[in-house]
């Protein structure tokens, strides 16, 4: 597969304070990557960095195989972005600002912006000013959808839409997959991102700590195993693999993270009634790694 | 796991029902002390002036038949009152430019403070705290007013410390009153701007009916004290009454009760205006929906020309308007200065170098007047520039097919474009009221001097672009501050004798008085090759820097 972005030990200092630290990442045609994080981990310097609107004090980013800070123009002729924060020209209306944002892109499918507009039930006569913060973001996307760019930078892109919107945002990101565009989304609406990504890239403090399908990281983390008994649970504190362990009358729920054999074997000897096993989700991948950083924070 | 406030983490903030009145009068005190220390530099270097240049009761005469009946300076800065002395100069002095800069600076403030946070969405959360949108306006109102007690403070205590320096023995209550009368000035209008933010859906809007009605007031104020005829016209302006307080000589305290009314009025109608509409609406109704307009749509510099469009046209007939003004008067004046023996003397120290006294001459004021008009306009026209990057929208070029420099050259093609225009709308309406009265000067005269000014706007505008690419956030403010130092220093500077070597960095001090003089072009290139170097420097400072929002 053809790499859309890769960057290479990108970095961006302010002063001492580094908000992108040496990431290295490859984004491959037609995924979707999560790019997830806590407030304030670099993700959307990540995303100023790779189009070219602040320069790396490090690294280097390549979309399309283009320098991001040389070949601006060329990389933008090719991508669409949809910022998190709409800043918009208050006085402009919103057909107006579509026609804009059109001519200055270059292209833009008519069409499909008639069709966007009704599938996300936007009024495109009214000034931008009195619309509320969800319909100037839809703005923002049906301008970036309807470029039918090959590369999609999304930041927070649902931010402000209701559940119906979200939807539709899910099934426009799906069918823009389906025709072989990218999809680069920081999101912190991790249900999003697990519906919709192929792979998710996890930043904190700058640096990027997991990167991978959602399968693979589900490995790196503990499986969560609950069983019920006639009796009393077996004892499990021996079992080094096991973790977390809490009893409630005759039920016992563990995480093991590692070889889970040891952890069957003693629960099959005590003749469990019920024995269910359910690995992490994405929101419990994310709190566990978000849990350290706040746990390395206080030891710091 | 839910955390659980105890009584001794449980912090409780005393009145919180002043938060608004507290944060508008934090935000606002530094502008006020700016201010303060600027009209307090300019009351101080009254009196050391006066008191240095016109000893002899001769020479104060002689200042007294020379101003005293100039219908061109009336209309500027006021009728002058007891000139003769050291008070009554200052107060004329201070108190005309207090009543320009003083008055737009409280309504610019005013309409920030209200209109301004209200479409930030702020005002939204000091209207979920302990206030009503009633109460909100009028605890911001009192941060205001708070603002204005600085600015007193200040100059009170400058003109009663340099009263007291010079042996003129202003009393505490003199000098008071005079504070009073300077801060009255931008009260006036920061009640004003209080009003039309709630009747105009945006800011600038509530600016523009803000600056109508101070228009307004100057003219009415202008005309009174330019002709004899319209003298009764000083008694319906809001800034006549501010004339007729006659500060540290002669005062009039009575017109303080028209001030105190228009201002409790105003506010009052803010207030109960702010009770009446809902948060974001005005009564000034407007269009929620409107036909697309593609026009100029199509590119950057297109979107700069419809964005900077009424503001251009704005300044455009500021322009125009002063240069006919002035124009239509020029006449009259020149009479006053051919019959006065010291006039020449008199004006050529407003004047620099020039010697010929006469309508040239008071032309040649003109442009400068207008000199300081444009280059306000070529900061308000670089400030949008970068609140361009400030708020993002520069965001939605730069992540498509336009380039930083792109843009940029669309944005500095309308700022020179505007300035321009300016120039050219100051020279043809300057010369269009100086013919209607066949003052004598040709129209080739009076667009040559139109001409000589511009290289002074691209040496401003130069600055500006320099800043916005080296220190964006400072954009405004250097270039503001430029602006009030080579103002400050022409006005000090004509009533003291200053080293050259200070009245050099003053970018006005260079411009020839023409019609009066020839066009100095030598300077105009050095200006002109100056300012391009700026912009240059900043255009390229600003394409390889970070954008920096607010």
């Amino acid at each position: 597969m053809d790499s859309m972005i890769h960057t290479d030990g990108l970095t961006k200092k302010y002063g001492d304070f580094a908000a992108l630290d040496h990431l290295d990442l490859d984004v491959q045609k037609g995924e979707i990557l999560g790019y997830l994080g806590p407030n304030g981990a670099g993700k959307t310097t990540t995303i100023r960095l790779l189009l070219g609107l602040i320069k790396p004090t490090g690294g280097q980013a390549h979309i399309f195989g283009l320098d991001s800070q040389k070949d601006k123009i060329k990389i933008h002729k090719r991508l669409a972005y949809v910022p998190g924060e709409a800043a918009l020209w208050p006085n402009l209306t919103g057909e107006e600002t579509f026609y804009l944002l059109g001519k200055i892109h270059g292209q833009m499918d008519v069409g499909y912006l008639k069709e966007l507009t009704k599938r996300f039930n936007f009024e495109p006569k009214k000034k931008v000013r009195t619309y509320s913060k969800g319909n100037r973001q839809k703005i923002n996307l049906i301008a970036a959808l309807s470029t039918r760019a090959e590369l999609l930078i999304m930041d927070e892109p649902t931010s402000g839409l209701d559940p119906i919107m979200e939807q539709a945002f899910k099934e426009c990101a799906l069918e823009a997959k389906a025709n072989g565009q990218t999809i680069f989304l920081s999101s912190h609406v991790l249900e999003e991102v697990e519906a919709l990504c192929d792979r998710l890239a996890i930043l904190r403090s700058g640096k990027l700590v997991e990167f991978g399908t959602l399968e693979e990281m589900r490995h790196l983390s503990a499986v969560t195993v609950t069983a019920t008994f006639a009796g009393h649970p077996p004892k499990l504190n021996h079992l080094k693999d096991v973790k977390n362990i809490h009893t409630t009358g005759h039920q016992v729920t563990c995480q093991v993270q590692g070889d889970i054999a040891p952890l069957l074997a003693i629960l099959s000897a005590a003749k469990p009634q019920t024995l269910l096993s359910r690995e992490p989700s994405l929101e419990e991948l994310f709190l566990s790694l978000y849990g350290e950083e706040k746990i390395n924070r206080a030891k710091g | 796991m839910i955390a659980v406030a105890t009584a001794n983490h449980f912090k409780r903030f005393r009145w919180p029902k002043l938060v608004v009145s507290r944060f508008t009068a934090t935000r606002s005190n530094r502008s006020a002390a700016i201010w303060g220390y600027v009209f307090a530099a300019s009351s101080a270097s009254s009196i050391i002036g006066y008191v240095s240049l016109y000893k002899t009761p001769a020479a104060r005469e002689q200042l007294v038949h020379t101003l005293g009946s100039n219908s061109g300076i009336n209309a500027l800065l006021g009728m002058p009152h007891r000139i003769d002395t050291v008070g009554g100069f200052t107060a004329w002095r201070t108190l005309g430019i207090a009543m320009i800069i003083g008055s737009i600076w409280g309504l610019l403030l005013s309409t920030k403070t209200f209109r301004g946070e209200e479409e930030s969405g702020r005002w939204e959360m000091f209207l979920t705290g302990q206030t009503t949108a009633r109460k909100g306006a009028a605890n911001a109102l009192i941060g205001l007013l708070a603002a204005l007690g600085v600015l007193f403070i200040i100059t009170s205590a400058a003109t009663f410390a340099a009263g007291q320096t010079h042996h003129l023995h202003f009393t505490l209550s003199e000098s008071c009153f005079f504070g009073l009368a300077l801060a009255a000035t931008a009260a006036e209008f920061m009640a004003v701007g209080a009003l039309t933010s709630q009747l105009a859906p945006i800011r600038r809007r509530a600016s523009m009916y803000a600056a109508l009605v101070f228009g307004v007031s100057f003219l009415a104020r202008a005309a009174s004290d330019a002709s004899s005829s319209l003298g009764w016209l000083i008694n319906l302006s809001p800034l006549g009454w501010i004339e007729k307080l006659h500060p540290l000589r002669d005062s009039s305290p009575i017109w303080l009760v028209p001030i105190a009314i228009f201002c409790l009025v105003f506010s009052l109608a803010a207030v109960y205006l702010a009770g009446r509409r809902d948060l974001g609406a005005s009564l000034l109704a407007d269009k929620d929906t409107a036909k697309a307009r593609r026009r100029l749509l199509g590119s950057p510099l297109g979107l700069a020309f419809r964005l900077e469009k009424n503001t251009v046209i704005g300044w455009t007939l500021g322009a125009a308007f002063v240069g006919l003004a002035y124009g239509y008067i020029a006449k009259s004046a020149t009479q006053i200065i051919k019959d006065s023996a010291g006039a020449g003397k008199v004006v050529s120290k407003i004047a620099g170098e020039a010697q010929l006294a006469g309508a040239k001459t008071f032309l040649g004021i003109l442009f400068l007047l207008a000199t300081i008009l444009i280059m306000a306009e070529a900061t308000s026209l670089v400030g949008s520039m970068r609140n361009e990057e400030s708020q993002g929208y520069l965001d939605n070029f730069l992540v498509r097919q336009t380039s930083r420099l792109r843009w940029l050259s669309g944005r500095l093609g309308v700022i020179y474009i505007a300035l321009t225009f300016s120039v050219i709308a100051a020279a043809v309406f300057g010369w269009l009221g100086e013919a209607s009265q066949h003052t004598g000067v040709s129209f080739h005269e009076m667009f040559t001097a139109g001409l000589n000014i511009l290289p002074a706007e691209i040496f401003i505008a130069g600055i500006g672009i320099l800043t916005f690419g080296f220190k964006p956030r400072l954009t405004s403010s250097v270039m503001y501050g430029a602006i009030a130092w080579s103002f400050l220093l022409e006005m000090v500077g004509s009533a003291i004798n200053l080293n050259h070597y200070i009245l050099d960095t003053s970018i006005i001090h260079h411009i020839a008085l023409a019609p009066a003089v020839s066009p100095n072009w030598t300077t105009g290139k050095i200006y002109i090759a100056a300012g391009v170097i700026m912009m240059l420097l900043g255009s390229a400072r600003f394409n390889s820097r970070d954008l920096q929002n607010e």
